[in-house]
């Protein structure tokens, strides 16, 4: 299936959860937040939650910042 | 440490309390716009500060470099802003986010009228204010020097009030003494100056004046030699803040000799 993260295309596996995908790309999930399709997961729910064909992902960070 | 004023209202030292936490220095630094992160680091460290300011991005996959690399959670509070926020919605959304992080429940609520100016949008940040109360966030609020608009954030239920001395990255100061000092006069949370810091003068001055604290960054952040002019900050804010607490002379027209007048 086709998920869009952060702006760019991916192929993922069926099944796949948004805590394997963070782990896929090498994203730290203690220094980031998600959002799924404009809600955000909450920390304790991302090995649960399932994603879906189409789905759009943000994934945040913190930056330099004033 | 106490002193007595001129009113004979007893000055007393005490920490900085932003909601649940207190902090020793009153100085505010953020951590954008420095030549390197290394730089920043050492710049962080030498201004002695307590809470460090960081933006919300979006994460870029594959770029192994993250800011907090260099910045030691547990040492530094962390406070996420709002920055590019051009309405309530979108600052609600990146707040949500900067908590979900599971770093900070503060945040720095900025709410900007238009990308020229950066003037706070003080409709869409009261409405921020009210939700993120509502959420159980800690809200430090930037807002203009205005002091009705900072009265009626701190109605909203803001933690820290945070008018701002000059525009954001203009380093000309404290351009409006008096709605600082109205802003003072009432306010029952903490007032901290927040963006037009150019040098180390204008914090003193903030402090000197009984604001609560300084935030600040491009001051820093961009100065030829960003750390020794962070420890100038923090000096001028231990400065103003002891020159406050300690009560001024009154500013008189005429010369007053030091020496005793008398002849031998």
């Amino acid at each position: 299936m086709r998920i869009t993260l952060n702006g760019e295309q991916k192929e993922c596996p069926e099944g796949t959860t948004v805590e394997k995908l963070l782990e896929l790309y090498k994203i730290d999930k203690n220094r980031a937040a998600v959002e799924l399709n404009l809600q955000i997961v909450p920390r304790k729910e991302l090995s649960g939650c399932m994603l879906n064909d189409a789905d759009i992902l943000e994934v945040v960070t913190f930056v330099g910042g004033g | 440490m106490l002193v007595v004023d001129s009113v004979e209202k007893k000055r007393e030292d005490k920490k900085l309390k932003i909601g649940k936490y207190e902090f020793t220095s009153r100085l505010f630094v953020g951590t954008g716009k420095y030549p390197s992160m290394e730089i920043m680091a050492e710049a962080i460290e030498s201004s002695g500060t307590e809470v460090v300011t960081v933006a919300v991005r979006r994460m870029k996959i594959n770029e192994s470099e993250s800011l907090l690399d260099y910045i030691d959670a547990k040492k530094y509070k962390i406070l996420p802003n709002t920055a590019g926020c051009y309405s309530a919605d979108d600052a609600i959304r990146v707040a949500r986010l900067a908590r979900e992080t599971g770093m900070s429940d503060m945040v720095k609520l900025e709410v900007l009228g238009d990308e020229k100016t950066l003037l706070p949008d003080p409709i869409e940040t009261l409405k921020a204010t009210t939700v993120l109360v509502k959420e159980g966030f800690t809200v430090l609020v930037y807002t203009s020097d205005d002091p009705i608009v900072a009265k009626k954030l701190e109605d909203a239920g803001a933690t820290c009030v945070m008018p701002a001395g000059a525009p954001i990255g203009s380093g000309q100061g404290i351009l409006n003494k008096n709605n600082i000092r109205i802003i003072l006069e009432s306010a029952k949370v903490p007032i901290i100056v927040d963006a037009g810091v150019g040098t180390a003068s204008d914090v003193t001055m903030a402090m000197e004046l009984g604001c609560d604290g300084v935030l600040l960054n491009t001051g820093i952040a961009l100065a030829k030699d960003p750390v020794r002019m962070a420890r100038a900050m923090k000096l001028a804010c231990e400065s103003g803040r002891l020159a406050f607490l300690s009560g001024r002379i009154p500013k008189r027209l005429y010369a007053k000799a030091s020496s005793p007048e008398k002849d031998f």
